[in-house]
């Protein structure tokens, strides 16, 4: 798959791939005496262990990592975010997610950003929120409403759809419908287009 | 209505498809092809060109040009050694389409997105030089801003240049260029692929705005409203799951489509 060792590094470093599923931070490519080529990195969203794999490692997977919504999404404690983010086509040589081919859209903001998005950008993929994404670890869509009722908080069921205030919001779309008596979820007339993609996600 | 030609002012070609095929291998050919011309590729490694037809060709014409070629390889005794770093690109010419017209070939071809690149072969899925918009969903959403205002301006930028579908050549020179295909060998099967491309551009002129597609889709189910499109080709793109495929491909565009047109 890889050239040789300048061309895995040129590739791989610091990028984000996943092994036995889970998201991993490549740090360095190197290879042994034996000539195998094994990966410096770091499970996420803990940064601090380093770790070694080898690169023909069968659970290695370098297909593009899923992404999506990010509800509540909080850095430094007091902001509270909704996020949404997704990889970009971006012409650069790299295999996994970078800082150079993923981007953010910030759909809600129930906080101060002092630092603006450009913080939440270069910040986001050692956070739990986005671990989480990565896993599709999203709550139901009843405990959503629970938790965005209890919180005040905008809360994700999915990687499309959030809850805010008893609104529905979808993707980068925005607000698309509202949640009304008994749970039940009413798309705007203009997004009833959406009603398959809702009933399978909730 | 404006056409591309007249909107991003390119040079005029009146061929409709080019091609560009990456290679790696040894004593490959580089001069004296007719019609083609080898240019260096950075992505490739090793012994590397690509060949790349000098201008574009009518649709009867592609098959005589890549004969040229693979017969001009063959006799200089060029080994092809296509490794998962080469494909082949396709331009379908669009200079006299209008923007909407533009909008339903993209719109087209990402519902079919998912099982043309199984077709393109299996390392092109997920393929970081030909990325499908589940990849890399930055591409809806910029089609989903493109489609509010009416323009492909916001496409016209290398951070939508390396999805299996490339708008940012509508720009450069008219086209859209599809980059899922995996490199071959043997170039008489880069025919079908090419045929397929012009199947959903064919399909796409006939509707006026692009929720119709959704419509025909949600009306014909998607067996009839594959064959509608491919026709005899139908067969050979079909895959596992074809119809799971499809329906998640229309809703991916389906923001898109509906988006109310401003034409």
């Amino acid at each position: 798959m890889f050239y040789d060792l300048q061309y895995a590094k040129k590739y791989l470093n610091n990028s984000i791939i996943r092994l036995e599923g889970l998201p991993i931070l490549v740090k360095d490519v190197a290879v042994n005496l034996a000539k195998y080529y094994f990966i410096y990195y770091n499970s996420l969203p803990d940064t601090k262990k380093n770790k070694i794999v080898f690169l023909n490692d069968a659970s290695l997977s370098f297909s593009p990592i899923p992404l999506g919504m990010l509800a509540p999404f909080t850095i430094r404690q007091s902001r509270i975010n909704t996020v949404f983010m997704y990889r970009m086509p971006t012409r650069i040589w790299k295999i996994g997610l970078n800082i150079d081919n993923y981007d953010i859209k910030l759909i809600l903001s129930e906080g101060l950003i002092n630092k603006g998005v450009s913080y939440i950008y270069e910040n986001i993929i050692i956070t739990n929120e986005f671990y989480n994404t990565v896993m599709g670890n999203y709550p139901s869509y009843s405990s959503a409403i629970r938790i965005s009722d209890k919180t005040g908080y905008a809360t994700a069921f999915s990687r499309k759809f959030c809850i805010y205030n008893r609104k529905l919001f979808y993707t980068t779309v925005g607000q698309v419908g509202e949640i009304k008596e008994h749970m039940k979820p009413i798309l705007f007339e203009r997004f009833s287009y959406l009603k398959q993609v809702l009933d399978r996600d909730r | 209505m404006a056409l591309i030609i007249e909107e991003w002012n390119v040079k005029p070609q009146a061929g409709e498809i080019g091609i560009e095929i990456e290679m790696e291998g040894r004593n490959l050919k580089i001069d004296d092809i007719l019609g083609w011309r080898a240019v260096h590729d950075g992505s490739l490694r090793g012994e590397s060109i690509e060949y790349v037809l000098k201008t574009p060709k009518s649709r009867n014409k592609v098959d005589y040009y890549l004969k040229i070629l693979q017969e001009a390889l063959k006799n200089s005794w060029s080994i092809l050694l296509p490794s998962n770093r080469c494909g082949i690109h396709i331009h379908i010419n669009c200079q006299k389409l209008t923007t909407q017209q533009v909008f339903n070939f993209i719109i087209l071809y990402l519902i079919f997105e998912d099982v043309l690149v199984k077709f393109c072969g299996k390392e092109r899925e997920g393929n970081t030089f030909c990325l499908r918009a589940k990849d890399a969903e930055a591409l809806i959403d910029a089609l989903i801003i493109a489609k509010k205002e009416g323009s492909l301006r916001i496409l016209q930028h290398d951070n939508y240049r390396y999805a299996s579908i490339n708008i940012s050549s509508i720009g450069k020179y008219g086209s859209l260029e599809f980059r899922a295909m995996r490199s071959l060998e043997n170039f008489n099967e880069i025919n079908p692929w090419i045929n397929i491309l012009l199947c959903i551009k064919d399909k796409s002129l006939e509707f006026n705005q692009s929720k119709e597609i959704i419509e025909a889709f949600s009306m014909n189910g998607y067996n009839r409203f594959s064959r509608q499109i491919f026709g005899n080709y139908f067969n050979l793109i079909k895959v596992e799951n074809m119809n799971d495929l499809i329906v998640e491909g229309a809703r991916r565009v389906q923001d898109i489509a509906f988006i109310d047109e401003r034409y």
